[in-house]
């Protein structure tokens, strides 16, 4: 544990902690002035290098699409040093958390930690008067970077927060639609029978039904989501045959389909028993197998696959659609999320779809995930529950 | 008797005026200055600190990128007219373990060899 150093009176030492102590408040102006992120990063690094005269340093930040460390920020640290810091942060001995200092002397390595984890480390290399870090530089700069940390909540909360004001304006929208389609069929059905006739009268209220139907999904989607964030939803888990399950459901699927002149094949190497709520995993599968059509040009073919691995069935739903770029891959099932590819080609929905589907899965126990060989290349969506 | 007369020859020396707080906002006309003398062949640099009153630990780390890019390239870096303040800044840090201080543009140019 770190020491609370007494104050040094000598009048150079006392002009070296004020120096120091003055790069909290530089280090606090950089992370609340700075513009993006990653000029942020480069300005706390300057400051570092210059506070404690670091022949260089770096910042690494962890790709969680990639699940590697990248470099973010460099000021003339060695290749030799950055290796350093990345065999350190790759080592065994699972996540590091506290600052380093090698056995060189010649290098620090310092975690910012955000969300309870580390996201990031910065290295300073050899100080110039080759004095090595001690623990009041290191309190100091962990103090520091704590400001960094609080930046990366700030920015996700941000994130949230824009998405969520999108997510009002889209849910606006989307239940504005059908209920001045709802309204705008209904009054034409109930015009005087001779200024419409009988079949049409029947369209019409067919297509304001079809609103109506649309206008109870939304609304079903925005009360799952809320139960699921309370933990209200309880499942009601029983002995399920999953291979009959998902014939079922994938029969539901036929007429649509047949409709959007697709194709299903269905290729079920297992018949595993699964305890789960049916009417849930229903669910599960139908926004897996909505999406698929959904995002899918006619005449492609949608595969339900449903296997075993280990102790675990996995259930998939792969299609020949718009696909997933890498950051959608990471994204897709966080609430409110709706990539630019769907955006741009005004696809509806609320973004709340897969978001339920994930929270219905792991409260059954199991996982689920994306795959996808990049945009325009087609998905595939798998998830996992634990075998009886 | 008198001193032997002497003819000295400098080349490549050159002298780059700097002028307002060395701040992180200081880093690109450093550097613009650095390369163009750099590109002409520069292999003593001196840089002038009279009208620097103040430096940020930003605009340290500008002065230590400097240095790392002069010992790479084989140049020799010193400094004038610095104030008292930032001599000792420039002391603390350690920079003056590799860059010496001249005290004025004269005493520089005959000192830098």
């Amino acid at each position: 544990m770190m020491q609370t150093p007494q104050p040094d009176t000598e009048p150079r030492a006392l002009q070296r902690q004020v120096f120091q102590l003055k790069m909290l408040l530089d280090v606090l102006t950089e992370v609340s002035g700075s513009e993006t992120f990653s000029r942020m990063l480069d300005g706390v690094l300057s400051i570092f290098v210059g506070t404690f005269g670091a022949s260089g340093g770096a910042a690494f930040w962890f790709d969680e699409a990639e699940g590697t460390w990248r470099l973010a920020a460099n000021r003339h640290l060695s290749e030799e040093r950055m290796r350093e810091v990345k065999a350190w942060l790759e080592g065994a001995g699972g996540e590091r958390q506290q600052p380093h200092v090698f056995a060189s002397g010649a290098l620090l390595s310092l975690p910012v930690r955000a969300r309870g984890q580390t996201v990031g480390v910065i290295g300073l290399g050899r100080k110039l008067t080759r004095q090595p870090y001690s623990e009041e530089d290191q309190r100091l700069l962990t103090a520091a970077l704590q400001q960094v940390s609080l930046a990366v909540e700030k920015s996700r909360l941000l994130e949230l927060t824009q998405l969520k004001d999108e997510f009002l304006s889209r849910t606006t929208h989307e239940l504005r639609n059908p209920l001045i389609a709802i309204e705008g069929y209904l009054e034409l059905a109930l015009k005087e029978p001779e200024a419409v006739s009988e079949e049409n009268r029947h369209r019409f209220i067919a297509t304001a039904l079809e609103s109506a139907h649309r206008l109870h999904r939304r609304v079903d989607d925005m009360l799952n989501v809320t139960r699921l964030e309370l933990g209200r939803e309880e499942l009601l888990c029983k002995p399920l045959d999953l291979r009959a399950f998902l014939l079922q459901v994938t029969d539901e699927f036929k007429p649509l389909l047949k409709e959007k002149r697709m194709k299903l094949r269905r290729k079920f190497t297992a018949s595993p028993t699964v305890k789960a709520d049916a009417e849930r995993l229903h669910q599960v599968v139908t926004n897996l197998l909505s999406n698929a059509v959904k995002y899918s040009p006619s005449r492609s073919t949608i595969t339900v696959v449903l296997t075993t691995k280990q102790r675990e069935a996995v259930v998939g739903v792969q299609d020949e659609g718009i696909g997933l770029s890498r950051e959608d891959q990471r994204r897709i099932f966080e609430k409110f999320f709706r990539s630019d590819t769907v955006r741009l080609r005004n696809i509806e929905g609320t973004g709340l779809g897969l978001t339920i589907a994930k929270s219905l899965v792991e409260l059954h126990g199991g996982r689920i995930w994306a795959e996808s060989a990049g945009e325009g290349k087609g998905s595939a969506f798998y998830c996992s529950l634990p075998l009886l | 008797m008198a001193e032997p007369f002497t003819a000295r020859v400098r080349l490549a020396t050159y002298v780059v005026d700097l002028s307002g707080i060395m701040d992180k906002f200081a880093e690109e006309e450093m550097m613009h200055a650095y390369e163009m003398v750099a590109a002409r062949g520069a292999k003593r640099i001196l840089l002038n600190f009279a009208g620097v009153p103040e430096a940020s630990s930003a605009g340290l780390a500008i002065l230590i990128a400097l240095l790392r890019e002069t010992q790479e390239r084989g140049q020799q870096l010193g400094l004038f007219n610095v104030n008292a303040h930032l001599s000792q800044l420039f002391e603390m840090i350690g920079l003056l373990d590799y860059v010496s201080i001249y005290e004025t543009e004269e005493q520089a140019l005959a000192e830098v060899a």
